[in-house]
């Protein structure tokens, strides 16, 4: 690796311990759920972000911990492509290397490169991009904790860092997952024990612009009939129109906050 | 306590590259540098500091890449210089230091910095101060070793290394290894404040020797 | 009109302030932002702390995992500390492999590891010469609002007391290792290293806990580790204003009183998440 002579390195190779363990006696399944884990979101606690937010769902022994920020806009880096007519919104999206259970997980991963670019197409639609000609805004999301979720929080995070940092949007992006375990039956906001259970049938992540009722994302892997696809995908706007008050009133507080206290002294 | 204040055989050669604006060699025993400046030349717009400029140090180790390690010495060298160039004079100007390890036989911080130094007096620019490094070992007894080798560092509890300023005596760096007690360290300090004396007195000298040459 | 002069003339502005020995955020010079600790909260990781100071915010995580030991020390284990500084943090930061600053804080935290011996290597070792840990430390900072080798220092610290590795058997017949993931035990932190930072301004006035904006306007930084035997571990101060000896001392006095107050808030976090 190229980069790796600006780290500290370890041993040539490691294992997890996990492989190691003795087997544990397998946890049932989780029976359908139709209905998110309950869900925490604040906005504007970081102090160097222009917009920033912060979502934890789940809760009780781990949740998925997911941070997000948000700059810009500001001068396009380049000055080709369709960047000329409307801002180029960059997404970057991370695990940190402890965020998951099992090994320790490398930087730059194609999954990871592939889920900015996903993230990115997502938000595309719900940023009033044409507003910031020959801009670029940026966005990042690192997930501290990976309990299952993870870019469905991502994408309803970088959605209220955006709005934090005062982008135009048409709406704020709310995600939301599934997966079918076994059975056929379908999981909403499936937590990590279900989402790695190697027989589940599939899983489909939606973004959803609540107020408009659009989806601006869909990202589904498995084998679905049309009638179980359809159903999943109702089920997820379900979930994300619960979700949808609940991001509403983090950035309805977010903007008191800011207002009850004055950027820099008297001015 | 201190069972001597010597420091190893140095040697200093400088102006012997062609190409920079300045140039050094500094031999501290087996230990020896080679430094190159350039500067104050043209500096990329993105570097480009309004009231000051840019200061640049690249430390190329004997062998392999620079790793972290070299970065945070490269870091330490830079805002050594930074703290006695003066830098205002020459505003959007880049000066850039080269530092090549030839040989490390220990003390070799040191060693850098005053390459560094040597190779800065020969480019010619503007400097509020000279400096100086000087590495100290503690050792297991509580002895000071001045300038040590590679088998007394190895052999040492606690290794500092400190840039010191010809004017005021001053201490413009600190970097350590190991652990030592508050009152090994204003001791380590006070010797290494008489080995710079030495230092300075060599500087000089070598200096002098130079210009009478020509 | 303050705010208009403070982007105008900054070191003036904080100039009037220093004069009268109070800085802008209303501290004095010698005070540190408030310090809250937050221990074990990622449950994916093995050891977890974060660390705010003021609004600069520090997360570490460890994951422990299985490697062989070194060859030229089989009875030792390995910690790999890596600081990160993700633009995230802050805008001054460019994404992709980690820039200077992220390095130096990388090898800062690996010089402390190294020179208090918080935990033996020795002490990670399961099997001579066959099976060790090694100890990831991946330490993220959420926040950049300056002092972050204190906020390291400070989260490295907790997230080591925060680990529990689980109970390793090797198995004499396939000579494989067996994991028991019930049976945990801590590590044995043998030394309580704590940072202390300060901003010189001006040549002269030393300011402790420097925020992102003071450290841009400081003439040098110094950065004081002590253990608990009032031994100095790391003493980094990279060039900048030179400091006498005598300004060295009060500094340094300052980073014992420090450690007092880490140590005790670190005890009273560990307490509070004791499972009773």
């Amino acid at each position: 690796m190229p980069g790796d002579s600006r780290r500290i390195r370890g041993p040539e190779e490691s294992r997890c311990p996990l492989l190691y363990a003795l087997p544990e006696s397998p946890q049932a399944p989780e029976q359908a759920r139709t209905e998110p884990r309950p869900l925490y979101a604040r906005a504007g606690l970081l102090s160097q972000a222009k917009g920033s937010a912060y979502i934890e769902t789940g809760g009780g022994g781990g949740g998925t911990k997911v941070l997000s920020g948000a700059s810009g806009p500001r001068e396009a880096e380049r000055r080709d492509g369709p960047g000329l007519r409307g801002a180029r919104l960059v997404c970057e999206f991370r695990w940190a290397p402890f965020a998951r259970l099992g090994p320790r997980c490398g930087v730059g991963t194609a999954l990871e490169r592939e889920l900015s670019l996903a993230l990115q197409e997502s938000l595309e639609p719900a940023v009033r991009l044409e507003r910031y000609p020959r801009a670029q805004i940026h966005v990042w999301v690192l997930v501290l904790e990976d309990r299952g979720s993870a870019f469905a929080s991502a994408l309803s995070a970088a959605s209220l860092a955006l709005a934090d940092a005062g982008i135009e949007m048409y709406d704020v992006v709310v995600g939301c997952a599934l997966s079918r375990g076994p059975g056929g039956c379908l999981l909403l906001d499936p937590s990590d024990r279900d989402e790695g259970r190697p027989k589940s049938g599939g899983c489909l992540t939606l973004a959803l612009m609540p107020a408009l009722n659009q989806v601006c994302g869909l990202l589904c892997n498995g084998e679905w009939t049309e009638e179980s696809l359809s159903q999943a995908v109702r089920l997820c706007m379900e979930g994300c129109h619960r979700l949808y008050p609940v991001l509403q009133q983090c950035l309805v507080r977010a903007t008191k906050r800011k207002i009850s206290v004055p950027q820099s002294g008297p001015a | 306590m201190e069972r001597d204040c010597c420091l190893r055989v140095f040697a200093c050669e400088q102006n012997l590259l062609s190409r920079p604006d300045g140039s050094a060699s500094f031999l501290q025993g087996d230990t020896s540098v080679l430094a190159g400046i350039y500067g104050p030349a043209e500096v990329k717009v993105s570097k480009e500091i309004f009231d000051k400029a840019t200061l640049e140090v690249i430390l190329k180790p004997k062998i392999g890449l620079p790793a972290v390690q070299e970065k945070n010495q490269e870091q330490i060298i830079r805002n050594t210089c930074e703290a006695v160039v003066l830098t205002t004079l020459h505003p959007r100007t880049s000066i850039t230091i080269v530092l090549q390890v030839v040989s490390d036989a220990g003390s070799l911080l040191a060693c850098c910095l005053n390459a560094a130094c040597m190779g800065l007096l020969d480019a010619g620019l503007p400097m509020k101060s000279l400096f100086c490094g000087v590495t100290c070992a503690l050792d297991f007894e509580g002895g000071i070793t001045l300038d040590p080798t590679d088998k007394q560092e190895k052999e040492s509890r606690a290794l500092l290394t400190f840039a010191i300023d010809s004017v005021e005596k001053k201490v413009l760096t600190i970097t350590s290894k190991g652990s030592y007690s508050i009152e090994e360290l204003q001791q380590c300090i006070a010797t290494s404040q008489k080995a710079a004396e030495k230092l300075f007195q060599f500087y000089r000298d070598s200096v002098s020797r130079k210009y009478s040459k020509s | 009109m303050a705010a208009g002069f403070k982007t105008v003339e900054p070191l003036e502005y904080y100039r009037r302030f220093l004069k009268e020995n109070c800085r802008p955020d209303g501290r004095e010079l010698g005070e540190f932002r408030p310090t809250t600790v937050n221990i074990g909260s990622i449950t994916t990781a093995d050891g977890s702390s974060l660390v705010k100071l003021g609004s600069t915010t520090v997360l570490c995580g460890i994951k422990a995992e299985f490697s062989a030991p070194p060859t030229d020390a089989p009875n030792k284990g390995y910690i790999v500390p890596n600081v990160d500084l993700p633009s995230l943090c802050s805008s001054r930061f460019r994404p992709g492999p980690p820039g200077e600053e992220a390095q130096v804080a990388s090898q800062f935290i690996a010089d402390v590891i190294e020179n208090s011996q918080i935990v033996l290597k020795e002490d990670l070792c399961i099997a001579n010469g066959k099976l060790a840990w090694v100890l990831y430390c991946d330490i993220i900072c959420l926040d950049y609002d300056g002092n972050i080798l204190d906020a390291c220092t400070c989260a490295l610290l907790g997230a080591l007391k925060n680990v529990r590795l689980p109970s390793v058997k090797i198995n004499e017949e396939t000579g494989l290792a067996e994991v028991c993931m019930k049976e945990k035990s801590p590590l044995k932190i043998r030394k309580n290293p704590v940072a202390t930072s300060f901003a010189i301004f001006d040549d002269t006035l030393s300011l402790v806990d420097p925020t992102a904006e003071e450290e841009t306007l400081a003439t040098g930084t110094i950065t004081i580790v002590m253990d608990e035997d009032d031994r100095l571990c790391v003493l980094r101060k990279p060039g900048g204003s030179a400091i006498s000896a005598e300004k060295l001392q009060t500094c340094i006095s300052r980073a014992i009183t420090r450690h007092k107050e880490v140590r005790k808030l670190l005890d009273e976090v560990i307490e509070s998440i004791q499972p009773k």
